[in-house]
């Protein structure tokens, strides 16, 4: 049976062109650790590196250096970087009401130590209440993060007023792109950033178990590492080096990972983050007007800014079975549940139930969204007979 | 020392500052090359960038043109005889 891989806000798949030929090519061909030995093949592998930080810094408009561009294991690792390598007990956070446990776990930790949180109010069409914000700000703030797109209605976050207010009252605000970066432009610079967390391995179309922090200087300054050990530089001292990105990458660096991102951002390059999040939005579009009439509910609101994540309650049916029937008589993979993001459930109603998720990668196709929404339709209509 | 027997190093605090200076300098044609740090001039294991005492200043000129982050600039007798080998 055809599959139709509808999983992108898990993990996007098909990775870019390249990306499987670039890891092949280091295991294979070079393998030398890097910011250890300055042998070529350790250099070559060093530039591919530093060619992927670059290029990283340039689609997002980070105007940082290079050595501000931290690798991590992923987003999340990226994510508890910010929250405990920079607030303490006593101090504050104001987050959004759609956050994924990604930011609401370690958060828990952090309310443990004595940190205050607050959410920004949201409705259950997962309408952020902007006015609110400013009144959250307490004296003890130190950091606003935000989802910049929510994994589970793929609403987009209305960053800009949010930013505007930060910028105002010099808070810092950190940016969450789990769900946005590769499928929207971002914009650290106009935004006026103080953190951007990637996974490397969705919207961006890496592999597995890389991902990116990028840092103000300001930032940066204040951030406590979460791991420290070798960095292949001032090993004459046992304190961790207080330059960047050495402070933040304790421990061999995952090589293969970069060089597959590093693959990957090429791609993007070429193809365009605009002709991306066109055509996934296209396809988003196409998918909601099919959905017209029949018996479910679309979380977060049919007509709200989104990123191509659309996750349906199937009120008449059990959300898991309808995921097992989509992939059982329609090879269509989806993903069903509470999507690691109970907080983002409880906000748009659909808190234990769940729903199914359905999101549009790069690849994806308008028949494979008409397919889908043929496959929905006698779905529900077998549940009607 | 004459500074015809004189080799010049450019120090990093790591690889991404060092090899980021590299291809600044590479990229304007002007010939140096990446080595380990002289255990001399540094305990630190990072990278160095040898530059003959003829490209020195141009490299300095880099330096300044890029605003690049780099340790420091040390010049240490030439360890290696230029003419070494010549005729073998």
């Amino acid at each position: 049976m055809r599959q139709i891989y509808l999983d992108n806000a898990a993990t996007s798949f098909p990775k870019a062109p390249g990306v499987a030929e670039a890891m092949l090519h280091y295991i294979r061909d070079i393998g030398a650790n890097i910011n250890r030995s300055t042998y070529a093949q350790a250099m070559n592998a060093a530039s591919i590196v530093l060619d992927a930080r670059r290029r990283l810094a340039s689609l997002v408009h980070f105007p940082g250096p290079a050595t501000h561009v931290i690798f991590t294991p992923g987003a999340t690792y990226g994510l508890n970087l910010i929250l405990k390598g920079s607030l303490k007990s006593g101090e504050h956070i104001i987050v959004s009401s759609l956050e994924h446990n990604a930011v609401m776990r370690p958060l828990a930790e952090l309310r443990a130590q004595g940190v205050a949180v607050s959410c920004i109010p949201a409705d259950a069409e997962g309408r952020t209440d902007v006015q609110v914000f400013a009144g959250l700000i307490q004296p003890a703030t130190r950091l606003v993060l935000v989802s910049h797109a929510s994994n589970v209605s793929g609403n987009v976050f209305p960053l800009e007023e949010i930013a505007e207010i930060c910028h105002q009252r010099n808070l810092p605000l950190a940016l969450d792109a789990s769900q946005s970066a590769g499928h929207i432009p971002i914009d650290f610079a106009g935004w006026n950033l103080s953190a951007l967390c990637v996974p490397g391995h969705k919207g961006l179309l890496g592999p597995q178990g890389i991902g990116a922090v990028l840092l103000s200087e300001g930032f940066a300054n204040r951030l406590r590492p979460l791991v420290t050990g070798g960095t292949g530089s001032a090993s004459d001292s046992e304190v961790q080096p207080e330059w960047l990105p050495d402070r933040f990458e304790a421990g061999t660096q995952n090589v293969p990972g970069i060089f597959g991102l590093q693959a990957a951002l090429v791609y993007l390059e070429q193809r365009g983050v605009r002709s991306i999040a066109a055509h996934e939005a296209l396809l988003t579009e196409s998918f909601l007007a099919g959905l017209q009439g029949l018996p479910l509910r679309v979380l977060g609101g049919e007509a709200m800014e989104r990123v191509g994540v659309v996750s349906l309650n199937f009120s008449a049916m059990d959300n898991a079975s309808v995921a097992f029937q989509l992939e059982e008589r329609y090879g269509i993979l989806t993903r069903c549940g509470l999507h690691c993001a109970p907080a983002a459930h409880r906000t748009l109603g659909s808190f234990p139930a769940g729903s199914v998720r359905f999101s549009f990668g790069y690849a994806n196709t308008r028949e494979e969204v008409e397919l889908t929404l043929q496959a929905i339709r006698e779905i529900c209509k077998q549940r009607e007979l | 020392m004459p500074e015809e027997e004189k080799d010049y190093y450019v120090l990093f605090h790591n690889h991404t500052e060092g090899l980021e200076l590299y291809q600044y300098v590479r990229s304007r044609g002007i010939s140096v090359k990446i080595s380990p740090t002289p255990r001399v001039a540094s305990v630190c294991c990072g990278m160095s960038l040898l530059v003959g005492a003829d490209a020195i200043a141009e490299v300095r000129q880099c330096i300044e043109a890029s605003q690049a982050a780099y340790d420091r600039i040390v010049a240490l007798p030439r360890q290696i005889d230029p003419h070494r080998d010549k005729f073998c």
